[in-house]
């Protein structure tokens, strides 16, 4: 009954009118940038975050979400038709999908991953109907130290899972926290690190970060190279939906990668990336015949397509039961939503249950959007494949420009960006990953309190983080994940993130 | 590749360096407890020991390693193109606010769709015109401030 309840609240607020063309905004602009190399839905996200600033907070997240989404749909076309993946998360479905299109069977792989996508999503869905809500009841309970054991925990599995260097990875994760840090002390009233100079006194905002870490460093790399037309493939798009035996021979593979795919979403820095990866690897060792992979199998195509965008929809439970980012664009979408004045956490639930189950409501009616968006429409996303370059930049340019300065009204964020861009582009050659950088500046502030508050509890002794049963089991899982790379290393063995590289 | 970590871990380990020295001004402890500079202190630490870890073996690779690094910029031009780019960006940011958005949007669009290449001038002609003014229109229609500049426009 209390199911009933819930999902007529939540399609009670997906279906108002204003929330429904939201949503297929949100859902449009998502498969746009999916579709165009160089942009990614973190940066796109905080490119629309002032638009949404005169919504209603529900509003506001569900045109949001519906981007992030959005653009796992449309990842998978330029991946199949050009070889480029639209976004990082599409990258493996470049290795058959592009096969299966040279075969002159782009039809059937574009509407696998769209149908594929739209069972993932819809499942994704259905799950965190189904978990958030006891689990935001068990996080309830948690107190300061069991914060500062999953935030710890968090950043630990992020740096874990990066394709690159554990080490660089650990830095990132500490010039994020530094980076946080600067401005007021909340406790003291303090300033800190701010070199006296007025506008950072109240520290820094997500959005110049993001977009200068992801969408001006992204475009500084794609100026070095020389203009190079590229290659569309000439194909006729029939046949989008898959014959009998296409699905026969996909429905393993999207089962499988919608499990797997939803419980790596659950991950602090799994997400879509590494379970689209961990999809492909798991189809090509259960398949008979693996030897046709990389030749334009659909199942390569249907496991990481499916995967990653049930991967995308897990991320939310950790975000709408704890107010914790598993990734980028939810750190963004929390930013987003604290702006409107609401803070996620286990609280969300009880607060704001129009938010709560508004936002999963708009996920069933966003993907079937998708479906339709990315079915019938795919000759037009295609023909944007063509725009050149040397005209797509400036206006990516023009879109963080304007993105950064109308945050605040303030041109000093947009010098913020323009230098958070200078890093990024180095920090990029010098292999050196943006995100782990983002997600612990935005769980900065939160972790610290924590981490202050559970010492003022325990008079300065930090056991505390080990009597609590809860805290004591992620500080320990963070440790063991911390030490393991060189027990690892002792037995021959890599991370997973590297053998993740290692096949691109 | 090997290079690179060298100086890469050496500013990473400079950062760390200005952390500890602001923690440590903020103060670690204050009754007893946590202040202000306690977790960056613990944090710029972390830092410091992890850049050392880049740097002690990036430092001793062999000779040999060094031959396989590749030029900081890919091809000749890479470095003037992004240099460009980064003039057109900032020099946006500083103009912004005298000379409005119609007028800097504009000059902006021309000058960046000629970095990647020098064509005609009609094609970014009709596309910085058309991106100002319709972006201006959108903007204005959700309410969103732009800033106006000297001219008021």
């Amino acid at each position: 009954m209390e199911f009933v309840n819930h999902g007529y609240l939540a399609f009670s607020v997906a279906l108002e009118p204003m929330n429904i063309f939201l949503c297929f905004l949100g859902c449009l602009i998502g498969t746009f940038v999916g579709v165009l190399p160089g942009l990614g839905p973190a940066a796109s996200i905080s490119l629309l975050l002032p638009i949404t600033f005169k919504l209603s907070p529900v509003s506001a997240i569900i045109m949001l979400g519906g981007i992030y989404y959005g653009t796992m749909y449309g990842g998978s076309t330029t991946s199949i038709l050009i070889n480029v993946p639209g976004e990082a998360a599409s990258v493996v479905t470049c290795l058959d999908g592009y096969q299966m299109a040279r075969k002159g069977r782009a039809g059937p792989a574009l509407g696998i991953a769209a149908f594929g996508s739209f069972i993932a999503g819809t499942f994704g869905t259905v799950m965190i109907m189904v978990l958030a809500p006891p689990l935001a009841s068990f996080a309830l309970k948690f107190g300061p130290p069991e914060f500062v054991g999953l935030i710890f925990m968090g950043l630990t599995m992020v740096t874990y899972l990066s394709s690159g260097s554990m080490i660089k990875a650990l830095m990132m994760a500490g010039v994020g926290l530094l980076i946080s840090f600067i401005g007021i002390d909340i406790v003291t009233g303090r300033e800190r690190f701010t070199l006296g100079i007025a506008t950072i006194a109240g520290g820094f905002d997500i959005v110049p970060i993001v977009m200068g870490l992801f969408g001006i460093s992204e475009v500084l790399l794609n100026l070095e190279r020389s203009a190079g037309t590229r290659d569309v493939f000439q194909t006729k798009l029939d046949h989008l939906l898959p014959d009998k035996k296409d699905w026969k021979d996909s429905s393993g593979a999207i089962l499988r990668g919608s499990l797997l795919g939803f419980f790596l979403g659950l991950i602090p820095g799994g997400g879509g990336l590494i379970a689209s990866f961990i999809s492909y690897a798991v189809e090509k060792k259960v398949a008979k015949n693996p030897e046709n992979f990389g030749k334009g199998d659909i199942r390569g195509v249907a496991g990481p397509e499916t995967a990653n965008n049930a991967g995308a929809q897990g991320a939310f439970i950790p975000m709408l039961t704890m107010g914790v980012p598993c990734n980028v664009v939810i750190a963004i979408l929390i930013g987003a939503l604290m702006i409107h004045g609401v803070t996620p956490g286990p609280r969300l639930l009880i607060d704001h249950p129009k938010i709560f189950w508004g936002v999963i409501g708009s996920m069933y009616v966003g993907n079937a959007m998708l479906l339709l968006l990315n079915l019938p429409l795919i000759g037009i996303w295609v023909r944007l494949l063509k725009v050149p370059y040397s005209y797509l930049f400036p206006f990516i340019f023009l879109f963080c420009l304007i993105g950064a300065y109308t945050v605040g009204n303030n041109i000093m964020d947009v010098q913020i960006m323009i230098l958070f861009g200078i890093l990024g582009y180095v920090m990029k050659k010098y292999e050196y990953e943006p995100a782990p950088l983002v997600l612990a500046f935005v769980l900065g502030p939160m972790f610290e309190n924590a981490l202050r508050q559970s010492l003022i509890i325990s008079g300065g002794s930090p056991w505390i983080f080990f009597t609590h049963p809860i805290s004591a089991v992620f500080v320990i899982v963070s440790i063991s994940l911390l030490v393991s790379p060189l027990l690892l290393m002792f037995w021959g063995r890599q991370r997973p993130g590297v053998g993740l590289k290692e096949e691109n | 590749m090997r290079r690179r970590d060298v100086w890469s871990s050496l500013a990473w380990l400079g950062v760390g360096i200005a952390f500890l020295v602001g923690s440590l001004r903020a103060g670690l402890f204050r009754k007893g407890i946590p202040g202000p500079g306690f977790l960056p202190f613990v944090i710029a630490m972390s830092l410091i020991v992890l850049s050392f870890m880049i740097f002690l073996p990036a430092l001793s690779r062999k000779k040999e390693d060094a031959v396989k690094i590749e030029n900081f910029f890919p091809e000749k031009e890479s470095f003037k193109k992004v240099l460009l780019g980064l003039m057109a960006l900032f020099a946006y940011g500083f103009a912004l606010e005298y000379t409005g958005y119609l007028i800097t949007t504009f000059v902006f669009m021309i000058f960046t769709s000629r970095i990647m290449e020098r064509g005609k001038w009609t094609g970014p002609l009709i596309m910085a015109v058309l991106t100002a003014v319709l972006s201006y229109l959108l903007f204005v229609s959700l309410e969103v401030q732009l800033p106006r500049g000297v001219l008021g426009i």
